[in-house]
């Protein structure tokens, strides 16, 4: 499959939307024109991109869990919860994994089962086999934005159903879903099903209905940050050149207070950058941050550090929304209460720090991570346009194959998974393989000099042992594996 | 004859649509530090994919990882098909986050007992608690190659 960064046309993209809507029986029940005018009626700010950008000019941080239900009663039931007593101001429809992978018809048969005997046996909404209508039965029910949530390979028919059916955003994307979603689907099939959600955005756009892209890069397990942001440009930048305008940038926080919130600056100065260097000076932005996923801790109070630990972080980066980890994610997927009690918690935090305008940003520790993730991005980024004489797209196929972009833990078998990343002693991450990363003896020497004052701190050398350590140590309480168990 | 660590093999990877890997990777390389032949499927297996992969490979064992709450509509044939292809015998292990809802641990682990699993761990175990168990169930008593999880994690 030849594809590149070009806006498609829009006969390939109705002819390609033919065969969409066809891949299930409530494809057919989409109407664009429908959509417009429904999307048309709704509060401008039930709308994402509004709420968001609306947060940006107030300077305020909101909350959106990711959670989702199987059946129309259990799903609304969870999100007017999390609207009316968990108190965020965004909620998602977590998208179910068999619908995420098209198996719809399996899908079909769970949710029916969920309706017989009233018990959950999805992990999610599944958008495509409840349809426009049963999409818009979840949304009238509430008064605040909602967003499709979950990286998949194919989230075209979901797209369609799930924004005709009031849905204002996405978040996901083509390399996160690549990296961390599939074992052996080539990046450029899966570019291509995102060139078509992201033109069918921007035909939203160009109709008058705002839709937030939030793009996800790829899921850190002790990354250093420039790896997951550079992927997260490309993906804005396929986005904008197939039209849309009102991007979200996902700062994955990993924990170390100075590299989070360089990541979360720097993210924002070079997509700014990026955009407006390929003529895309009208696409706006805004933030959230998140924790990833990993090994939490099993007692709830400890959670509750984190979780607070994370709102100020969210906070102090300034950044217009975040997520949360819940307290209960060690013992099983999130209850609603559960998920209700943490971000009641993050609300909290929220609540006492913002007004405050507390500025930690000029720290000289942030702008020492921001130096060094600045230049990294630029190189792996500068490295891609040049493969693909330009073009994004082009440069990014030839740039996995040789490892110029890359990640540790893919569950792509087309990825060559050599870089890994280690904690510095102050916890950041660092490069402890660098790959085939287009890096300079300066960051090389930048990420080996903290290595070294590990093994100072460790007494012997780091090992694939200890980065296997510091990836289990926070759910053991601490930041670093050798602070375990230590006290004054 | 007393067989050592080194002479078991093992299947390892994750069942059905569900992608989360790095837990499975980690066991992975416990298991590997620990002496054990390991070969890993990955994410996406079905459970054909695992019954092939334990023939092909003569394994002991077949250890199935899944986070993503639907291990009960993915992994409840794989005894029977073990069966069908002539290794009804083997050893099936099976770890994660198994359900969506909220239950009592007992519950569960009786779920996928009588699905055919001889031995179901609750989430987020470290790997040293898995491999002990390992050993016991497959009666090995031994050990050729001392690992160094046993005493780190």
């Amino acid at each position: 499959m030849q594809i590149s960064n070009k806006r498609w046309s829009t006969d390939y993209f109705f002819e390609q939307r033919k065969r969409v809507l066809s891949m299930w029986p409530t494809g057919n029940g989409v109407s664009l024109t429908d959509a417009f005018a429904y999307h048309h009626a709704m509060n401008p700010l039930k709308n994402a991109s509004n709420k968001a950008m609306e947060a940006k000019r107030k300077g305020l941080t909101l909350m959106c869990p990711s959670t989702g239900k199987d059946t129309i009663s259990a799903h609304t039931n969870l999100l007017k919860y999390m609207q009316d007593e968990a108190k965020v101001q965004f909620v998602t429809t977590y998208i179910d994994s068999l619908t995420r992978n098209c198996k719809f018809d399996v899908a079909k048969q769970e949710l029916q089962k969920a309706n017989e005997t009233g018990k959950p046996r999805l992990n999610g909404f599944p958008v495509v086999e409840h349809g426009v209508m049963g999409n818009r039965a979840v949304i009238d029910a509430l008064d605040i934005p909602v967003l499709l949530f979950g990286p998949t390979p194919d989230a075209r028919l979901t797209h369609e159903i799930g924004l005709a059916g009031g849905h204002t955003g996405y978040s996901g994307g083509p390399l996160i879903s690549f990296w961390n979603y599939t074992k052996n689907v080539p990046v450029e099939s899966i570019i291509h099903n995102f060139q078509y959600i992201n033109r069918l955005m921007g035909h939203y756009e160009e109709n008058g209905v705002p839709m937030m892209y939030c793009v996800s890069g790829a899921m850190p397990a002790t990354s250093p940050p420039s790896i997951m942001v550079a992927p997260e440009i490309i993906e804005v930048l396929i986005a904008a050149a197939q039209g849309v305008k009102h991007v979200q940038l996902n700062c994955w926080v990993q924990g170390h207070f100075a590299q989070d919130l360089a990541m979360i600056l720097t993210f924002q100065k070079l997509t700014r950058e990026y955009l407006d260097r390929f003529g895309f000076t009208d696409v706006k932005t805004t933030t959230y941050s998140v924790s990833p996923t990993g090994r939490f801790p099993v007692a709830h109070d400890q959670v509750y550090g984190l979780i607070a630990y994370y709102a100020v972080l969210g906070v102090m980066g300034k950044v217009q929304l975040i997520g949360s980890r819940t307290i209960d994610e060690a013992h099983h997927i999130p209850t609603i209460e559960g998920t209700a009690h943490s971000f009641r918690c993050a609300g909290m935090v929220i609540n006492m720090l913002q007004n405050q305008n507390f500025n930690v940003l000029d720290n000289p520790a942030v702008k020492e991570e921001a130096y060094y993730m600045e230049i990294e991005v630029r190189a792996i980024l500068d490295k891609v346009l040049e493969l693909g004489s330009g073009d994004i797209v082009l440069g990014t196929k030839l740039a996995i194959e040789q490892g110029v972009l890359d990640q540790p833990y893919s569950t792509s078998q087309l990825v060559k998974s050599k870089v890994l990343g280690v904690k510095d002693c102050t916890g950041a991450a660092r490069f402890y393989d660098f790959g085939n990363l287009p890096f300079d003896s300066d960051i090389k020497a930048f990420h080996l000099s903290k290595i070294a004052e590990r093994e100072k701190q460790l007494g012997c050398k780091v090992d694939y042992e200890t980065v296997v350590k510091d990836l289990t140590a926070v759910s053991e309480g601490y930041i670093l594996p050798e602070f375990i168990g230590s006290s004054l | 004859m007393q067989r050592s660590i080194t002479d078991f093999t093992l299947i390892t990877g994750v069942i059905g649509e569900d992608v989360h890997v790095t837990g499975i990777r980690i066991m992975e390389h416990a298991l590997r530090t620990e002496g054990f032949n390991v070969f890993s499927l990955g994410i996406h297996n079905t459970p054909d994919e695992f019954v092939k992969a334990a023939l092909e490979h003569k394994a002991d064992a077949i250890l199935v990882s899944s986070l993503c709450g639907h291990a009960e509509i993915l992994v409840r044939d794989l005894r029977s098909k073990c069966t069908d292809a002539g290794i009804g015998n083997i050893h099936l292990c099976l770890g994660g986050q198994l359900v969506i809802h909220e239950e009592p641990w007992s519950t569960t682990e009786h779920r996928f007992l009588s699905m055919g699993f001889d031995r179901v761990h609750r989430p987020f175990i470290l790997p040293n608690e898995a491999i002990s168990a390992l050993k016991v169930d497959l009666n090995i008593t031994q050990d050729s190659v001392v690992g160094q999880f046993k005493s780190q994690l």
